[in-house]
């Protein structure tokens, strides 16, 4: 995909802000979300892993593969992905 | 061998857009949002005013190719999701035997494979033609039902359920859309269907791709085709994404599946690859020789897929 043309973002707030989106949906406290952690084992529905993709081309003003949620399925590798996006070329390394 | 004679589509005019529905059957923001954003889903038909007769009427009502060819059908087929959809002693499948002056055909309502069951009917009518041994004898099946009840308005998390129908006349004569093979795996586990626990409907999301991916490559095994030799799918019309997917699995382009439906019917039940297959016909994507599956899944859970040459 194209490079983002927003700012990009710092990656310690992305992290946070991720932790509190998938927080929301699964209706838990943020401070029980483990980053390290795949969504699926929290029990994140995929209707609501698409709802974060779609959170996160709003908040970044990016367009995003809509399998992202899959292909970088927990928060820490999410976010990893979603900095590369800002490098000039941005390296894949989807499971 | 089993072939498709002719087939006709019908969406009622009501178009209903999905916030509409969510709102009625109490769906979350988020979840309409990503139906609309990621599931291609925008509206469904509905005919408020018109009965499981009337939906059948309208798509036989199109099937030109059943007048003056009355006498030849054998049997009349429905093929259903919903096992009890009227009060009995009320029977719609007769009630439509008889409008169309087909009292010396045997009525049936095939249910077994839920969703899938559309596939079912026409493997069954064509083996049972086949069986008669007449080369000019018919089956007419029907596809499509009424969105009558809340639980079959939705399937939380997936689609909207709509009202298109389908005729279809069956033959067992070869000729052209001849059916080439058929592959069906029931997946018993699954049983308690829209009353799956979390944790199984979980299990069943994990295994969607993989098993609907597999019932299409086996149905392909059997007509003795590979995948790069098929020219068309004619999807379900749960929603876009499940597609796109699948595609990116098996490795086939999305641009060969009929997906143009999915937007203004949502999921029609047994309805959807016979309402596909209209859509393709009617946008000349189907040519003569060119080979396409049909593909249904049943919650249930009955994954299934059929290949045909036009």
């Amino acid at each position: 995909m194209a490079a983002p043309q927003g700012t990009r973002p710092d990656p310690v707030e992305l992290r946070a802000w991720l932790t509190n989106r998938v927080a929301e949906y699964l209706r838990r406290p943020a401070v029980e979300i483990d980053p390290g952690r795949q969504l699926a084992e929290y029990g994140l529905e995929s209707v609501y892993a698409l709802a974060l993709c779609g959170d996160i081309e709003d908040h970044l003003d990016i367009r995003l593969d809509e399998t992202i949620v899959w292909d970088y399925p927990t928060i820490d590798r999410l976010g990893a992905y979603l900095d590369r996006l800002w490098d000039p070329q941005p390296a894949a390394d989807a499971e | 061998v089993t072939a498709i004679e002719a087939v006709s589509a019908y969406l009622p005019p009501a178009a209903i857009p999905i916030e509409e529905l969510g709102a009625r059957l109490d769906v979350d923001r988020a979840q309409l949002g990503v139906f609309r954003r990621f599931y291609g889903l925008s509206e469904v038909r509905y005919e408020p005013d018109g009965s499981l007769t009337d939906l059948m009427l309208a798509a036989a009502g199109k099937l030109t190719a059943l007048r003056g060819r009355e006498c030849q059908v054998r049997y009349v087929l429905q093929a259903r999701t919903v096992q009890a959809v009227v009060p009995y002693p009320v029977n719609p499948l007769h009630e439509v035997r008889q409008r169309l002056g087909l009292q010396h055909a045997a009525a049936f309502t095939v249910t077994e494979h839920a969703c899938a069951s559309g596939l079912l009917a026409v493997d069954l009518a064509g083996r049972l033609l086949a069986a008669d041994g007449d080369p000019d004898a018919l089956a007419l099946i029907f596809v499509g039902e009424k969105a009558f009840t809340p639980i079959v308005q939705l399937i939380a998390n997936t689609t909207f359920m709509g009202e298109g129908s389908a005729a279809v006349l069956v033959r067992a004569g070869g000729g052209h859309d001849r059916m080439l093979g058929y592959a069906s795996r029931t997946h018993g586990q699954f049983h308690s269907s829209l009353r799956m626990s979390p944790e199984l409907a979980a299990e069943f999301e994990l295994m969607y791709l993989d098993a609907l991916a597999e019932v299409i490559l086996a149905a392909l095994e059997t007509a003795g085709l590979t995948l790069a030799e098929l020219d068309l799918i004619l999807p379900h019309n749960v929603n876009r994404l499940s597609w796109v997917r699948l595609c990116k699995k098996i490795g086939y382009p999305p641009e060969r599946v009929v997906l143009d439906n999915m937007p203004i019917t949502g999921h029609c039940f047994c309805a959807d690859a016979f309402i596909n297959y209209q859509t393709a016909r009617d946008q000349d994507r189907l040519a003569p020789g060119d080979r396409y599956l049909m593909a249904a899944v049943g919650l249930g859970a009955t994954f299934s897929a059929m290949v045909f040459e036009h």
